[in-house]
């Protein structure tokens, strides 16, 4: 496989930046928050900076070849290397985990959740940042593995910490439930290990080995994977830890683990699962089709019931993804591109419906549907960012969340050679329906929160007993926000910017299924 | 839509093309009513009545529209509408031809019943002065944009409030479309020889003529079968103006019916028994209070059986919001939540109690009899021992970890010695 080595420092700098933060943050005393806020924002800065530089020094003529490749010895014992690239896949999902991360940390500045301790807090994020990042640009099946897990600790101390009331149930169910996941994940990577001739873990050596074996051998190790990325997903039914995790974690937690952590789920189908396990993913794709538009309708139908704005925006997560699942199961470049736009796009959308649920929460005290009510008369600008938002979410073509759903729905009309056409065209229909589900449950979440009169306990303008009770929204959050909305905007509008960085990426994943 | 269905694909889009004019000239008329007349009510039975003597302009424009709409020669609706029904039946659907001719009568009887309710007869409700609280203040809006009143027209104790026709930004936008509802027609002119179809260039399909078959899959394309071209067709040639000479047509045959005075006759002849007998039953009905007509809904149980059934829109909203809505977004909902509460969860739970419950076993037995007691007896250190097993029960999340994965080495070792 062609590869390019220029500037290949680059992406071991962009990874590992957020932990020389960390190190800085160590040393700065407890007390002084200010200092410590700094810290975490200029290292975030310089974070996304070297991932701005990463997108100019990137060949879009050549999206499909890994770029900035380095390979490094590093546990020869079990024949695990050092081994990162970055090609049109992760590349926007490299740079969204940036991007997310400088927002948090802007978002945090003005917004550090109960029980406080900034250095702990930030230190945190900062570690995640690594882990997702890593896991965007790893090579190697156990690089993979540890970024993978990485990710894992922060997350269980932001949600176990910082959470809401439910927060110790919510980050242990978080925890064992991935870490089952994991560890059949990691059974599988043995199993191929071993079974490709225990040569090496790295994934372009695995791809290019794998689709010899033997199609149950496939088939079952393609079984381990599929459990710990489809946990990570989350699929029906493995998605229960989703709704209590995103739930009970404090604004920053949820928007990071909607951005970026359900993705490292369905891109590790996109890079690991289905490439070199092409003859297994041909034989498991209509099961996974299957579970996504289950996972589509059952989702909308949970946002329905719901009776609190975050955990509605968090079941509205299995829906999404289910839309990206059906995408990747049709195992064609047109499918599998619309899948990985639509983990950009709710990332971005989802994400921002967490912070605008985290501000909400923040006046009102509460997140009960019931209790909320009027919000565009109360605080235009942020019933407004809320409606938008909505929009975006339930895909209103000119925005971002359209075109991960519509071509996604659209894909499963021919799926890839081999594969049953009539079962496909049954979930494209049932996908299609599933749209009107998320158009309903959005629109009513937004006329039921932002629409009417202020609920009378909160009826009062702020100047009787709480002055700052419903301000709109502040500096802090527009920065947070702004960068948000405009991506949101920009990429429903020229979609062909990610497009086409996506799509030669694809192309070469899915080679194994042309030959 | 019933010409696109039939394939009479032409008049289906320059009838979509003439609609928008007259169909937005009526709308605009009727807001043009509500907001110089009827007090922004749109009942034409309790506040309207008698207003073309009032809105000369807004009445002129409607009716222009409405007969566009009927499909009246020469307004534009006739070439367009009638091309359709024309075609529909050239085409071999007789049925819905039968049904088209019936649509316009009806469209021609609701039109003149509108038209009459609305413009004819003795002023009623708001259009006679009746008003609302908030017309006094409503009225000083009006009159700032008013160029030309109709006040004069009106004798009437209440000339400042009442019926008036509406200022240029209004009556303007009317004239324009008016003017278009009247020409637009002239666009396709049918009956008037080819030369006058100058839409049907622009919107025809030109045969594409490919010279491999192409594969199945979206995209590809058949050759449409519509009943071949008789000496009444424009064109002969499956391909429509152009025939291939060889390879796969992928132009859609197309057949149009020729246009006959004869023909357009009938649907004239229906239209206007539409419009009569309609103003004759609206007379009898709304002007002469007829005995006869008057509560005939409210005496006769299969008329009020159909009225009830036409106010409430066929029940279809009511079907859609109290029946599919609230079934999903109640029970159906709350049955899935339901279910991923305590199906997935219990699971989930049951799973977590049997481990605990099987650790606490383990734990005891093992490791403080079989294990402590063999380390006890034997006398030896008992670290290494105790440390495999202890942290089963321990409850800490890293350790469960841990298990995990020592349990992912062995199963994945048992899996490459069930494979190999």
């Amino acid at each position: 496989m062609e590869m390019l080595r220029d500037h290949n420092w680059m992406l071991s700098v962009g990874t590992f930046l957020p932990l020389l933060g960390v190190l800085l943050l160590l040393v700065v005393p407890k007390a002084n928050e200010q200092l410590i806020k700094k810290v975490a924002l200029l290292t975030s800065i310089a974070t996304v900076a070297v991932g701005v530089w990463t997108l100019f020094r990137f060949d879009f003529g050549n999206a499909g070849t890994m770029q900035f490749v380095d390979e490094k010895t590093w546990i020869p014992l079990i024949k695990s290397s050092y081994y990162i690239g970055l090609d049109g896949i992760s590349l926007p999902l490299y740079f969204l985990s940036m991007v997310i991360t400088l927002l948090v940390v802007i978002y945090s500045l003005d917004h550090i959740p109960s029980p406080g301790n900034p250095k702990a807090f930030f230190s945190l994020m900062l570690v995640l940042q690594t882990g997702m990042a890593g896991t965007f640009i790893a090579q190697d099946l156990i690089l993979f593995f540890v970024f993978f897990e990485l990710v894992l600790l922060p997350m269980y101390f932001m949600i176990g910490v910082w959470g809401g009331e439910n927060r110790q149930y919510a980050s242990l169910k978080f925890f064992l439930y991935t870490m089952f996941g994991s560890a059949l994940m990691l059974v599988a990577f043995l199993a191929l290990f071993f079974k490709t001739g225990a040569e090496s873990f790295a994934i372009p050596y695995l791809v290019e080995n794998g689709g010899a074996l033997a199609k149950n051998v496939q088939v079952w190790i393609f079984a381990g994977m599929f459990i710990g990325f489809a946990v990570k997903v989350p699929m029906f039914p493995f998605h229960t830890w989703l709704p209590d995790a995103h739930t009970q974690a404090p604004t920053q937690g949820s928007v990071i683990l909607a951005a970026i952590l359900l993705k490292l789920g369905t891109y590790g189908f996109v890079r690991i699962a289905i490439p070199v396990l092409p003859e297994a993913a041909k034989a498991w794709a209509p099961y996974i089709g299957a579970l996504a538009v289950i996972g589509i309708i059952y989702g909308a139908l949970g946002c329905l019931a719901q009776t609190d704005m975050k955990r509605l925006i968090a079941f509205s997560s299995v829906a999404h993804m289910g839309f990206v699942m059906l995408g990747i199961s049709t195992l064609t470049s047109f499918g599998m591109t619309a899948a990985m736009f639509g983990m950009v796009a709710h990332g971005l959308i989802t994400g921002m419906l967490f912070f605008v649920a985290g501000s909400v929460k923040e006046r009102y005290h509460t997140l009960e549907i019931a209790r909320l009510g009027g919000i565009l008369k109360q605080m235009p600008h942020l019933g407004w960012i809320l409606g938008f938002s909505c929009m975006a979410s339930l895909g209103l073509p000119g925005l971002a969340g359209f075109w991960g759903e519509f071509p996604a729905i659209l894909s499963a009309y021919s799926p890839a050679a081999g594969l049953n056409e009539t079962a496909f065209r049954v979930y494209m229909v049932i996908a299609a329906l599933g749209t009107v589900l998320a158009a309903a449950y959005l629109l009513w979440l937004f006329q039921r929160v932002a629409f009417g009169e202020p609920k009378p306990e909160f009826a009062g303008d702020g100047h009787g007993h709480d002055d700052h009770a419903f301000h709109d929204v502040n500096k802090f959050e527009w920065f947070a926000w702004t960068p948000l909305l405009i991506a949101i905007l920009v990429f429903g509008v020229v979609p062909n910017l990610m497009f086409k960085v996506l799509d030669p990426a694809v192309q070469v994943v899915l080679t194994g299924f042309k030959g | 839509m019933l010409g696109l269905g039939a394939g009479a694909w032409l008049p289906a889009v320059f009838h979509i093309f003439t609609h928008a004019f007259f169909k937005a000239c009526l709308f605009l008329g009727a807001g043009s009513i509500s907001h110089s007349a009827s007090h922004h009510s749109f009942d034409m039975k309790k506040d309207m009545g008698g207003l073309r003597k009032v809105m000369p302009i807004t009445f002129t424009t409607w009716i222009i529209s409405t007969l566009a709409l009927c499909g009246v020669f020469p307004f534009s609706g006739f070439f367009s509408k009638d091309e359709i029904i024309d075609n529909v039946g050239n085409n071999g659907y007789q049925m819905f031809m039968i049904i088209g001719l019936i649509g316009a009568f009806m469209t021609a009887a609701y039109m003149t019943r509108a038209t009459y309710l609305t413009f004819f007869g003795e002023p009623r409700g708001a259009s006679a002065g009746e008003h609302h609280d908030e017309h006094a203040t409503a009225h000083d809006s009006h009159d700032s944009h008013d160029s030309h009143d109709a006040h004069d027209d009106h004798a009437s104790d209440h000339a400042d409030h009442g019926p008036h026709e509406s200022g240029w930004r209004i009556t303007l936008p009317l004239v324009l479309l008016a003017v278009l509802a009247l020409s637009s027609g002239l666009l396709n002119a049918t009956p008037f020889g080819e030369k006058w179809e100058r839409i049907k260039t622009w919107v025809e399909p030109s045969a594409e003529v490919v010279m491999e078959t192409a594969p199945g899959g979206p995209g590809h394309s058949n050759v449409l079968s519509v009943p071949a071209a008789g000496e009444e067709g424009h064109h002969d040639s499956p391909c429509g103006s152009e025939t291939p000479e060889e390879g796969v047509c992928y132009a859609p045959q197309l057949v149009h019916a020729k246009f006959k005075w004869s023909k357009a006759m009938l649907s004239l002849g229906i239209v206007f028994l539409g419009i009569a007998l309609s103003w004759m039953v609206s007379t009898m009905l709304y002007s002469r209070k007829d005995k006869r007509f008057v509560g005939l809904t409210e005496r006769n149980g299969v008329l009020r059986a159909g009225y009830n059934l036409l106010i409430n829109k066929y029940y279809l909203d009511a079907f859609y919001e109290k029946v599919i809505v609230k079934a999903i977004a109640g029970p159906i909902a709350a049955a899935a939540y339901w279910f991923n509460q305590n199906v997935l969860d219990g699971i989930l739970h049951a799973v977590a109690a049997v481990s605990r419950v099987f650790s606490g076993w383990v734990y005891r037995n093992i490791d403080q009899r079989v294990v402590d007691g063999t380390v006890n007896n034997s006398g030896k250190a008992t670290k290494g021992a105790g440390g495999v097993l202890a942290p089963v029960q321990s409850g800490k999340v890293s350790q469960y970890g841990a298990l995990l994965f020592s349990a992912a080495a062995v199963a994945a070792l048992v899996l490459v010695i069930i494979n190999s």
